[in-house]
């Protein structure tokens, strides 16, 4: 662990921040750096965990000045901390793993919190030593074994690495734990190894752990896991039924759920973006009465000379805003102005945002343009400032096939457009309302249609363009929702009020 | 050693009696040729020179030739295993460009330190024997050095039939210039023996200049800590030093040694058996060469490739049993084929007494030293197998206490009398042996564990 910043000032909020957050630019080091510029009267931490120390470069964020700690630590660094040796363990002290090992095995389904051991980090530091788990004779014994009774068919050395590296973090985090000074409360924005760290840091200072969660970390690994090449399953094909996940991968979703479920019980409030995605933590068995939603705030009022510069017609004119990437689906959005423009002939479609993260499916794009002969109507224009375009546009579209919550809409919402997005991440939320009763008497913003749909999104193109009644009911919506609920002071007041309930009833 | 070990497993690859016996006679040549050469050729010199020059002249020579020898193998030492390990991981990582400067600048620092040293040495000591032998005597002490870092790496290559024919160019040289010299003595027949050296130096460096080429000509790489490791340094020196330090306390203990020329002294009574002993352990030293680099190296490839490849478990225990039946073998192996001629000369010893010459008083001592020797042999294959497996911290805690044991035990026979001499080389010999079965077996025992966890 290397301590880049300590202003050896109280820290009131600590925030573990996992591959994110100062080092990495990106949706959640946003949210972070937005949440800590915006509390400038609260103290923070930052715990930053990375992989590797060559995986991240400069810091990219100018640090607020409120931030008065910032601590470094790589978990898949370990051989720098332990050098190899060869070492035995107290057989008693680690016939604790073997427990472990059928208390996983027989509780699993049973969705229990873990054992109380391991909230313990002494456990990690003084019992069973990292160095324990990397080089002792009784480690290597028991790696064997669960091999030669789970596995004996795959490569013993991708099995021995990958399990290694799955519970090697663990030690490591439990040293950085040990060595964090004291804070107010810890704040993760993840499940993982932050959130581990979070939990361990709960039950070792004593104090109030609070989660946010951007994605579903558990079920995005599921999705990872289930598509990595270097989990090769190297079975002969008679050797596993059709559709089978091999062991080593299984063991992986199966750690990825148990640590998520020890999170989800050391956590004292869990947030979630929007309604969708609480819904799901539920699923993963997060407590229900933990469960609440802060959705994320856009500066309204940054956008209010957007809006006071849209001209009185209603420009025909749809913007998609995004990277033009396959998640993207910017292949529908070509489709359905096909159908918008054998109607509405002097529409167009613009598609605002970079084009070279995938340079290939670009060119996919500029042929379907080309074969749909909508050179006049549909346009690439690269990156632009969303407050310059906005005026210019009627319509404000995302055809993703994935999203979580995209400020895009919001920001939209607050230069007075109306939005029409597929049924992703928190859309349908957005547009017609679902925060809770008020939100939904609100009314309409816009509409949502099904995935992958050319002639439904049309449809909607279509009607909004045509019906400038509908258009202006849906723009007051727009306005009246995003004043209302999603507003960055809203947001920021939100987690201020949130800090300091949560620290006052730990108090007591 | 791959273009040497290549070769012979194609040898035997025929796999008939007459392949053995041939791959066998390369190994001969290639372990033993330039030293069975070196003693022929030093002992035809003494036969054939005796009527030009008194027997104390003849002897005063070929002590100094062994003070030459033995010391420049202990200063070398120093970088021997150092110095191959690092060649080695070079070539490992692909190279070969900075294989030549660096081992030139390697020598080069040995010849400079053995330079230095061997002129302070005979200008305080031989001051009255003339410059010419002050020349002779610094200028061999240097070249032998340089021979014995650039023998580490060109034993390995496939021309051995050029090594086998520098070393008999260089004493060819030596045995003819010697009856030009002869009338001036002792310092005639050093320079002579300076001039083949100096023959057989040059012949080797320039086959290896060819065989490395390079656009630097020295580099000092191998100065770099984290490229090196320290402890072959110590492993290299304390091997060396306790293979001689026996000699060295027979030759300089009040009981056992006489002055001959100066401070070099001689031990008649140990040196002569000692002598003949070495020559005995060829064919042990042979067969355990072509075991070690056949058999040997080629189940230790098979395992770590297997573990490297993702082989499973089941495959990886089956390759690493074939690992360790091997290194019994090469162990088991040599200890049968030299038994065999140990047994043989035990028979013949007084006519091969007779031959050279030697009053059979010897042979007792004589039989001592021939099971030591034995010993030592087998020592050498046990350190080779923990070198294979790179266990650094085993091979330097024996060559360590091989040094002790081998000084101390030495000094306690000398104390103890005559009838002792030769026990204290061989009961450190055997107690090291046992101390190293038993590190190699502990190793080998969790070679599994030790691959992976450890690395």
């Amino acid at each position: 662990m290397i301590e880049i910043i300590n202003k050896n000032k109280k820290i009131d909020i600590l925030i573990i921040a996992e591959g994110t957050y100062p080092y990495i630019r990106g949706g959640v080091s946003s949210w972070i750096h937005e949440l800590v510029s915006g509390l400038s009267d609260i103290n923070f931490g930052v715990v930053f965990l990375g992989s590797r120390p060559e995986d991240y470069g400069e810091i990219k964020y100018k640090l607020p000045e409120n931030i008065v700690y910032l601590s470094v630590s790589y978990i898949f660094d370990y051989k720098e901390e332990v050098k190899p040796k060869e070492r035995n363990v107290d057989k008693e002290k680690f016939k604790y793993i073997e427990f472990l090992h059928n208390w996983f095995k027989e509780n699993f389904d049973k969705k229990l919190d873990l054992p109380d051991k391991l909230k313990d980090i002494r456990f990690f530091i003084e019992d069973i030593k990292h160095e324990d788990f990397l080089f002792s004779r009784e480690a290597w014994d028991f790696i064997i074994n669960m091999y030669a009774e789970y596995d004996q068919e795959s490569p013993f050395i991708d099995y021995f690495w990958n399990i290694r590296n799955m519970h090697a973090p663990i030690w490591t985090v439990a040293k950085v734990a040990s060595n964090i000074p004291d804070f107010g409360l810890v704040h993760s924005p993840s499940t993982g190894y932050a959130g581990f760290l979070a939990s361990l840091l709960k039950y070792h200072k004593k104090k109030p752990f609070i989660l946010t969660e951007h994605g579903i970390y558990t079920k995005e690994r599921k999705i990872d896991l289930m598509h990595s090449d270097w989990l090769k399953d190297e079975r002969f094909f008679f050797q596993r039924d059709i559709g089978e996940v091999s062991h080593i991968k299984n063991i992986w979703i199966k750690f990825f759920e148990s640590i998520g479920r020890f999170i989800y019980h050391a956590s004292d409030l869990i947030i979630s973006l929007f309604d969708d995605a609480r819904k799901i933590q539920i699923s993963y068995d997060a407590p229900e009465d933990k469960c609440i939603v802060i959705p994320n705030g856009v500066d309204v009022d940054g956008y209010a000379l957007a809006l006071e510069k849209r001209p009185s017609y209603i420009p025909k004119v749809i913007t998609l805003l995004g990277r033009v990437v396959p998640i993207k689906d910017i292949k529908t959005f070509i489709k359905a102005m096909r159908i918008v423009v054998n109607n509405l002939p002097d529409v167009e479609g613009w598609i605002v945002g970079p084009t070279d993260e995938d340079p290939n499916y670009y060119q996919e794009c500029l042929l379907l343009v080309k074969a749909y002969s909508l050179e006049e109507n549909v346009k690439f224009l690269g990156f632009q400032n969303p407050k310059d375009i906005f005026p210019k546009t009627g319509i404000l579209t995302l055809t993703s096939i994935s999203e979580g919550m995209p400020l895009v809409v919001l920001e939209g919402f607050a230069a007075g457009l109306p939005a029409v997005t597929t049924d992703v991440g928190s859309c349908r939320q957005l547009i017609y309302g679902g925060l809770n009763q008020e939100d939904l008497e609100i009314g309409e913003a816009g509409e949502v249609v099904p995935i992958a749909n050319p002639e439904l999104l049309s449809k909607a193109y279509i009607s909004i363009l045509t019906d400038e009644n509908l258009w202006r009911k849906y723009q007051l919506n727009a306005l009246k929702r995003v004043n209302r609920f999603y507003r960055k002071d809203q947001f920021l007041n939100n987690y201020k009020k949130i800090y300091q309930e949560v620290l006052k009833s730990w108090q007591e | 050693m791959a273009g040497i070990s290549f070769e012979l497993r194609k040898i035997l690859k025929e796999n008939t009696l007459g392949s053995i016996l041939k791959a066998f006679g390369y190994s001969v040549v290639l372990m033993a040729g330039p030293y069975i050469i070196s003693i022929l050729t030093l002992i035809l010199a003494f036969v054939f020179l005796r009527p030009f020059i008194s027997d104390k002249v003849i002897i005063q020579f070929g002590i100094v030739v062994t003070y030459l020898t033995a010391f420049t193998l202990v200063i070398t030492g120093f970088s021997q295993l150092m110095i191959t390990r690092f060649l080695a991981d070079r070539l490992f990582e692909g190279k070969e460009e900075i294989i030549l400067p660096n081992l030139m600048g390697n020598m080069l620092l040995n010849m400079s330190a053995a330079f230095i040293l061997s002129l302070l040495f005979s200008l305080y000591f031989f001051k009255d024997l003339g410059v010419p032998f002050i020349i002779a005597f610094t200028g061999t002490f240097s070249i032998m050095s340089g021979i014995w870092i650039i023998n580490i790496v060109i034993v390995g290559f496939k021309s051995y039939k050029f090594i086998v024919f520098s070393f008999l160019l260089g004493y060819l040289v030596f045995f003819l210039s010697s009856f030009l010299t002869v009338k001036y003595n002792l310092t005639g027949l050093l320079v002579s023996f300076f001039l083949g050296q100096g023959v057989i130096y040059f012949l080797l460096l320039s086959y290896f200049v060819r065989s490395y080429p390079s656009k630097n000509l020295i580099a000092f790489d191998f100065l770099e800590k984290d490229k090196i490791y320290i402890s072959l340094i110590f492993s290299g020196f304390f091997y060396n030093l306790g293979i001689w330090i026996d000699k060295f306390i027979f030759w300089f203990h009040r009981d056992t040694g006489l002055e001959i020329l100066g401070p070099i002294r001689s031990s008649i009574v140990y040196d002569i058996p000692m002598f003949l002993a070495y020559l005995s352990i060829t064919p042990g030293i042979a067969i355990f060469f072509l075991k070690l680099e056949t058999e040997f190296a080629e189940y230790y490839n098979k395992y770590y490739k297997a573990v490297r490849e993702g082989a499973t478990l089941n495959k990886i225990y089956e390759f690493g049993d074939n690992l360790l039946y091997s290194a019994r073998n090469v162990i088991f192996d040599t200890l049968r084929i030299q038994g065999i001629f140990f047994i043989i000369i035990i028979f013949f010893d007084k006519t091969i007494f007779k031959m050279f010459n030697l009053s059979f008083l010897y042979i007792p001592i004589f039989h001592i030293l021939l099971l030591a020797v034995y010993m030592q042999l087998i020592f050498m294959v046990l350190l080779a197998i923990l070198n294979y497996f790179d266990r650094r911290k085993e091979v330097l805690i024996l060559s360590l206490f091989f040094v002790l044991l081998n000084g101390s035990f030495t000094y306690i026979s000398i104390a103890l009398g005559p009838y002792f001499y030769g026990y204290g080389f061989l009961t450190s010999l055997f107690i090291c042996n046992i101390f190293a079965v038993l590190l190699l077996r502990r190793f080998l025992n969790e070679i599994h564990y030790q691959t992976f966890m450890l690395i």
